[in-house]
């Protein structure tokens, strides 16, 4: 664990007043969901030395946030306070996520009644509908779109953890085509656990995410808080 | 094409259509790789995907099932390959177990 990342995530969560904490049990909603989705990769006999040999999000994070040390707490709700934070900054009037995020979706629709949500057709939304109990799923509409309506369909903003896009240069590229003029796309955890910052920032495949962001038009910031946040916006 | 989801409405998620555009794009990997999807079992997958992020980490030759060597990647596209192929085969197994269960 990355001391400089602890600390900022413990001051962060004692200074901050969000919808994280409005209402919501955040370590119950968290630890609920992953309970049920470790349960049920655990219960398909999932194969597991791809997670041995580097720690994978796509399993591993469900392991971590089932039943989360304070600390732990800290760093994924400092996640979530910056993801919340562009996204009521930047109010966008649709937004695409990703990952079918079962926190963060309920409380922007809250917010913003209005807008237009819309996920894509991958595993995150398997779990949110079938998986664990989607808070308040039942009371709003939201879009879905398959992988290759990605730089088809457009929206004002686009909502992504690395992890699930890392590696595929088209699926980086579809995202920006995705944008409307002015559109943001915003990437959370955009330095690999810190890891970006190490010796091997050359061949580490998010450095080639932000290289290939910055050849597109538009303009790319990449925050070295926590666990990192880059945004792009395009002209 | 985009659906929607309405409220309290029927699942909008379709295993079918992830699963395609996993076996795609995995597909495409596997063939930089010099492996063809269809040819080769769940396991054997498994193993190439096992000795592609080995490699990186050991800078060692590996060999395909025919036991040619795997194309002369670069450390840079080894480690962009595997990360991405070690997201979509777990993506894969979701998929697998989704669609079976309906």
């Amino acid at each position: 664990m990355d001391n400089f990342a602890l600390r900022s995530a413990m001051v962060t969560q004692q200074s901050s007043k969000t919808s994280l904490r409005s209402g919501i049990n955040f370590k119950e909603l968290m630890s609920e969901l992953g309970k049920n989705v470790s349960d049920y990769l655990t219960s398909i006999n999932i194969d597991k030395r791809n997670v041995a040999v580097a720690s994978l999000n796509t399993f591993w994070v469900y392991e971590l946030v089932r039943d989360m040390e304070p600390e732990w707490l800290a760093i994924i709700e400092c996640e979530h306070i910056a993801q919340e934070q562009i996204l009521f900054t930047h109010k966008p009037n649709s937004v695409l996520f990703m990952s079918a995020d079962m926190l963060m979706i309920p409380i922007y629709k809250a917010k913003f009644p209005n807008s237009t949500i819309c996920t894509m057709n991958n595993c995150y939304l398997f779990y949110a509908e079938s998986i664990i109990d989607w808070q308040n799923q039942d009371d709003y509409e939201y879009d879905v779109i398959d992988r290759e309506d990605l730089g088809v369909e457009k929206f004002d903003m686009i909502v992504a953890w690395a992890w699930s896009i890392v590696g595929s240069d088209s699926i980086l590229l579809d995202m920006v085509s995705s944008l409307n003029s002015g559109g943001a796309l915003l990437i959370d955890c955009s330095n690999h656990n810190t890891k970006l910052y190490r010796e091997d920032f050359h061949i580490h495949p998010y450095s080639r995410m932000h290289d290939l962001l910055k050849e597109q038009d538009g303009h790319t910031y990449h925050l070295a808080n926590g666990y990192g946040q880059t945004v792009f916006i395009k002209n | 094409m985009r659906r929607t989801r309405s409220a309290g409405g029927e699942k909008a998620y379709d295993a079918a259509k992830h699963l395609n555009s996993i076996e795609r794009e995995l597909a495409t990997i596997l063939y930089i790789a010099g492996v063809e999807f269809n040819q080769i079992s769940d396991v054997e997958i498994d193993d190439i995907f096992f000795n592609l992020r080995k490699s990186f980490h050991m800078s060692s030759s590996t060999y395909n099932q025919q036991g040619k060597p795997y194309y002369d990647l670069t450390r840079k596209q080894n480690f962009l390959l595997t990360n991405r192929a070690r997201h979509l085969w777990l993506e894969r197994q979701v998929a697998l177990a989704a669609a079976q269960n309906g």
